[in-house]
């Protein structure tokens, strides 16, 4: 099977077909993280939508010695940006009110009450890597939505590696520090679900 | 695996449950009290990632190339969005309700299993992890904890565990158990940090004491450890 930067190679060289292949990889973890970032689905949706277009009419711009992910990820967080202002200039014209961001939903096993819980974890997921410093939360999205290297993350975000994983591990630590004042660790969807179905059972 | 890799592997879905980051954590405190201060964000990842299936089963069916090749020009002109793009600009990849809903199917069955595998998982981790706080019954002074804000050398890392570990009247006052743990504990350490044995290590603290190298900052420790000052 050939990797990102080899098909990369073979759509710069006109084999434009194979640019199907890189989206079908990428496109789930680029989603997560876009909507973890823009709050919104539909924004999401155009910004990942936005993103591989850009990649491919810019793809004779790609680097073959760099991470095809780095830079493709690269292209979202900058995309994401853009519809982010686009995004608080509509809202601020329309009302000045934010609408009500339309949090991840998790499509999973179990009954409502377990979905409605890990909808709510999402939400405050996102909520909380809002609140952190911008480079610690897109780091957080690259290493756990996109799943990308620490060097990976290092190209796209223009710093060192070890640079990044200080912005990972500090980000975390912050995570973690917030989620224990809020006292969430709680939360877990499995439990409740569990316990629900004990008293079904029971009953 | 050195605690550079167990980094990796804790925030590494994959890994996160590994024998080998579960044997690294074993013998390393310090990489252990990281895990511990940073699993609760690890968990809500864990968690969110797992019921994000709905996108994992999704999968762009159209062409992409086929339909863009053509509208290239039209795509942005740099890495920067464009901000006049419509929001309802045609998104080729995504699904018929058909093939979502058949898509959804497909996420709920590999959801539930990977939920199986994790609860497996987890449980097996919880376990490991009661079983060896029984097993270390000391507790470790301020020099042997994580720095939030510095970045220690191994040097100092292995400094600091073999100086609340080995020394002699802590190593005296710990219950025979205890006391062959901490030597275990130490081993790993050195092995990891420096790749060599405790005793080369101690021996070249010995040579440091005994020598000219006054300067060295293993210098105070080897001090502390052999009951000398050097002079």
């Amino acid at each position: 099977m050939l990797n990102d930067q080899e098909i990369m190679e073979r759509v710069r060289s006109g084999q434009v077909e194979l640019f199907d292949e890189l989206v079908n990889r990428h496109r789930a973890s680029m989603l997560r993280a876009a909507v973890s970032k823009l709050r919104d689905q539909a924004v999401a949706e155009e910004a990942v939508q936005d993103a591989f277009l850009s990649a491919f009419a810019h793809r004779h711009t790609y680097r073959a010695e760099h991470s095809f992910r780095g830079w493709l990820w690269t292209i979202l967080l900058n995309t994401c940006r853009g519809l982010a202002r686009r995004e608080l200039g509509r809202i601020d014209r329309a009302s000045g009110q934010p609408e009500s961001p339309t949090a991840i939903e998790p499509h999973s096993s179990g009954d409502a009450l377990s979905r409605l819980v890990r909808a709510e974890q999402a939400a405050l997921l996102f909520r909380f890597l809002d609140e952190l410093p911008e480079a610690q939360a897109d780091a957080l999205r690259l290493r756990f939505f996109g799943e990308l290297k620490f060097d990976e993350i290092a190209h796209a975000m223009n710093c060192s590696t070890n640079g990044a994983k200080q912005r990972v591990r500090s980000g975390l630590e912050r995570l973690s520090a917030a989620l224990r004042r809020a006292d969430v660790s709680s939360i877990d969807a499995r439990d409740i679900s569990g316990s629900n179905r004990s008293e079904g059972d029971n009953q | 695996m050195n605690c550079d890799q167990a980094f990796d592997a804790l925030t590494d879905n994959d890994l996160r449950g590994s024998h080998e980051l579960i044997q690294h954590l074993d013998g390393c405190p310090r990489c252990r009290d990281m895990a511990d201060m940073l699993d609760p964000a690890l968990d809500l990842f864990t968690d969110v990632l797992e019921a994000s299936g709905e996108f994992e089963a999704s999968a762009p069916t159209d062409n992409f190339a086929n339909e863009y090749s053509d509208n290239a020009e039209a795509a942005p002109t740099s890495e920067q969005a464009p901000s006049t793009r419509p929001r309802t600009a045609s998104r080729p990849w995504l699904q018929t309700s058909q093939r979502r809903a058949a898509s959804q199917r497909d996420g709920l069955r590999v959801a539930a299993f990977l939920m199986l595998i994790a609860v497996m998982v987890a449980a097996m981790v919880n376990v490991e992890r009661g079983g060896r706080n029984d097993a270390v019954a000391i507790s470790l002074p301020a020099d042997c904890q994580r720095s939030t804000t510095t970045e220690s050398s191994s040097d100092n890392v292995v400094a600091g565990c073999v100086a609340c570990h080995l020394k002699a009247e802590s190593l005296a006052a710990l219950q025979p158990t205890q006391r062959t743990h901490a030597r275990q504990l130490v081993q790993r350490c050195v092995s990891c940090h420096l790749d060599m044995t405790t005793d080369q290590y101690l021996a070249e603290l010995s040579a440091d004491i005994n020598g000219e190298l006054k300067s060295a900052p293993s210098f105070q420790l080897a001090s502390c450890l052999f009951g000398r000052n050097g002079g």
